[in-house]
């Protein structure tokens, strides 16, 4: 088979939705690299299309017999022999063939859904052990019985389930009935249960938790994807990746248990253990803050977005994806993200004349929006901040190389207005506080192919 | 006829035009033609509502499309469709080839290429036509038709492929005898 064959082959079934991870991870990196195969892409699947629609208007509610040879049944639908309708007839009558199909095809998602439903089912068949005491941005909860929650808001009470957070601004608050609190923000993904002891299940992104002492015997129990952690009663952080978990104690003991050898450690506080394969996991003090950071591209971020590695035509970068958030569904971004305190880094401490220089590359010159989350020293999620709003965000220009140059300074940060609601239990500005994370979009409408190759935090403001 | 009334025919006039475009673009997201279809229908009734906020001079393809990629990651959503990182990844490829290539066939000439196809359709053996409506018609995968049809994967893929290409064939000739 020829390379021409075996990539029609591929886009084919792509349109039939039948590619793998990995072929699709493939088709996506041939269709950024090539300008010929993305033209090949685009005519095939115009061909196919229009052949396929051919069929499909032949094919209606009979069987083959439809596409037999003329004089065997063939039925020419639309064809001029058959029916005389003027165009706009035709076309009046398909605009309200389409609002009644489209209306019946609501009312039937709706029926077919009917999360109250399903929620009110749950609930009965099983207790709630939690309550939403926080929450922002795009958040979807799926319980134990595998239903889904759309209404999430404070003061609803959860039987066990997965809560993930699907974009970098999320952020969710959950109480246990035992006071116990535990907090993820951004892309994380935690599972959490209470059947007389607390099991939890950190299978990626960051997550802090403030537990009151546990019954003898029965500690809080979190498994990452590389260890389990057992909590008498404690205040710490974990962010979890697939190949490292870190885990920050700011009070109490925690003990650790490396499920790749079995190893474990007992973490006092104040200290750290980075837990990784074939690493040591002696703990170490938690380093002293710092002012100054630079992101690390060269090697995976984590976060949300695509990591490329370093090209001879370009540096490494993070890739913005596809974003609709919940609160503003008819916005499409292009959002990556990138974390910053909490890994083997030392913490990253925002001072008021600090500015933020973000470097990277976009298709077109378009407005570059900048976000920053922000915690407590003691681990505790103190709010989220834009950059981005306090004076209005000129565009940024690109270069020839279509690269693009960003300054944001500190104290034109506001309050991003997702948290301006829970305003009083968070921080008015962000000096002072730790920088969990930061996220770079753009709201063009379609993809603005933005990625970032470099964030640098300087203490002072650039002359 | 008032002014909004006009540009409210103009612009839906351009935008059914455009219909299958759209749908090319919706399925090459989806991956499903009966989506696809769910999809861009559900976009034309925005369009109809919407559509004095189209600049008229601008395109009304991208435009359109632009209102079609949002039908398609709410109903990737509705029906919490595969969003891994390599499917993120993939429709935003999708995406910038679209802005690059797609064109928007003339009214006249999309009539012709179905009219070439339809005539194709009856020229190729019964196997490969039961084959394509497998494959659009019904959705089905090479190892379900392979079943349907007792051929091995391996004789459905080829069946596939070579009638497409016979039909592909056929069409463009035809095309360039009829012009």
């Amino acid at each position: 088979m020829n390379t021409n064959q075996t990539r029609d082959e591929l886009f084919e079934r792509h349109l039939q939705g039948e590619l793998s991870d990995d072929e699709k991870e493939h088709v996506a990196e041939l269709l950024d690299s090539n300008a010929a195969a993305r033209q090949q892409f685009v005519e095939l699947a115009q061909w196919d299309t229009e052949l396929g629609e051919t069929i499909r208007d032949h094919a209606g509610p009979v069987d083959n017999n439809d596409l037999l040879p003329s004089g065997k049944g063939t039925r020419e639908r639309g064809g001029g022999n058959t029916f005389s309708i003027s165009p706009f007839a035709t076309f009046a009558t398909v605009t309200v063939l389409l609002i009644l199909f489209s209306s019946f095809l609501y009312l039937q998602i709706r029926v077919g859904f009917a999360p109250e439903e399903k929620v009110a089912l749950s609930q009965t068949a099983s207790s709630p052990i939690a309550t939403i005491t926080g929450l922002k941005g795009s958040l979807l909860w799926t319980g134990n019985q595998g239903e889904l929650v759309l209404d999430m808001h404070v003061g609803r009470e959860l039987t066990g389930g997965t809560i993930e957070g699907l974009a970098p601004d999320s952020w969710f608050e959950l109480q246990f009935q035992d006071g116990s609190i535990v907090t993820i923000s951004g892309t994380s993904m935690l599972t959490f249960a209470d059947v007389g002891q607390k099991k939890l299940r950190l299978k990626q992104g960051a997550f802090t938790a403030d537990v009151v002492p546990q019954p003898v015997g029965k500690p809080m129990i979190i498994q990452t994807p590389s260890t389990v952690i057992e909590v008498v009663g404690t205040r710490f952080e974990v962010e979890a990746l697939q190949a490292f978990t870190t885990v920050n104690v700011r009070e109490g003991n925690v003990r650790l248990k490396h499920l790749v050898d079995g190893n474990a450690v007992d973490i006092p506080a104040d200290y750290r253990v980075i837990a990784e394969a074939g690493g040591d996991l002696s703990p170490m003090p938690l380093p002293a803050a710092e002012n100054y950071w630079k992101s690390q591209l060269d090697v995976q971020a984590g976060g949300f977005g695509k990591w490329l590695p370093a090209t001879k035509k370009r540096p490494a970068a993070q890739k913005a994806l596809p974003f609709i958030p919940v609160n503003n569904p008819n916005a499409s971004l292009s959002l990556l993200s990138i974390p910053v305190s909490g890994r083997n880094g030392p913490p990253v401490v925002l001072t008021p004349h600090a500015t933020f220089r973000v470097r990277g590359r976009l298709h077109d010159s378009a407005q570059v929006h900048f976000g920053i989350a922000v915690s407590y020293g003691n681990g505790e999620f103190a709010g989220m901040f834009r950059g981005d709003l306090l004076k209005k965000q000129p565009v940024s220009e690109i270069t020839g190389q279509k690269e693009f140059e960003v300054i944001y300074q500190l104290s034109d940060f506001t309050v991003d207005p997702c948290v301006r609601k829970k305003q009083d239990s968070l921080a008015r500005t962000p000096d002072g506080l730790y920088l969990d994370r930061l996220w770079v979009f753009t709201n063009t409408g379609s993809s603005s192919g933005l990625m970032v190759h470099e964030v640098e935090l300087i203490p002072g403001e650039i002359r | 006829m008032g002014d909004h009334e006009n540009k409210k025919d103009r612009v839906m006039h351009a935008a059914f035009g455009c219909r299958t475009e759209l749908l090319t673009y919706a399925r090459s997201l989806l991956g499903n033609f009966a989506a696809a279809e769910d999809a861009v229908q559900e976009a034309m009734i925005v369009v109809m509502n919407k559509y004095d906020q189209f600049q008229e001079g601008t395109s009304i393809l991208a435009w359109c499309r632009s209102i079609v990629r949002l039908e398609v990651l709410r109903a990737k959503r509705r029906y919490q469709q595969d969003m891994s990182l390599a499917q993120r990844l993939l429709d935003d490829a999708v995406d910038v080839a679209f802005d690059e290539f797609q064109i928007n066939r003339k009214h006249d000439e999309s009539t012709s290429r179905r009219d070439a196809i339809r005539h194709c359709l009856k020229k190729i053996t019964d196997r490969g036509r039961a084959v394509l409506k497998s494959r659009f018609t019904d959705e089905l995968g090479y190892e379900q038709i392979g079943d349907q049809l007792d051929m091995t994967v391996e004789a459905v893929r080829k069946a596939l492929f070579r009638t497409k290409k016979q039909l592909h064939s056929c069409v463009e000739s035809r095309l360039r005898v009829t012009s």
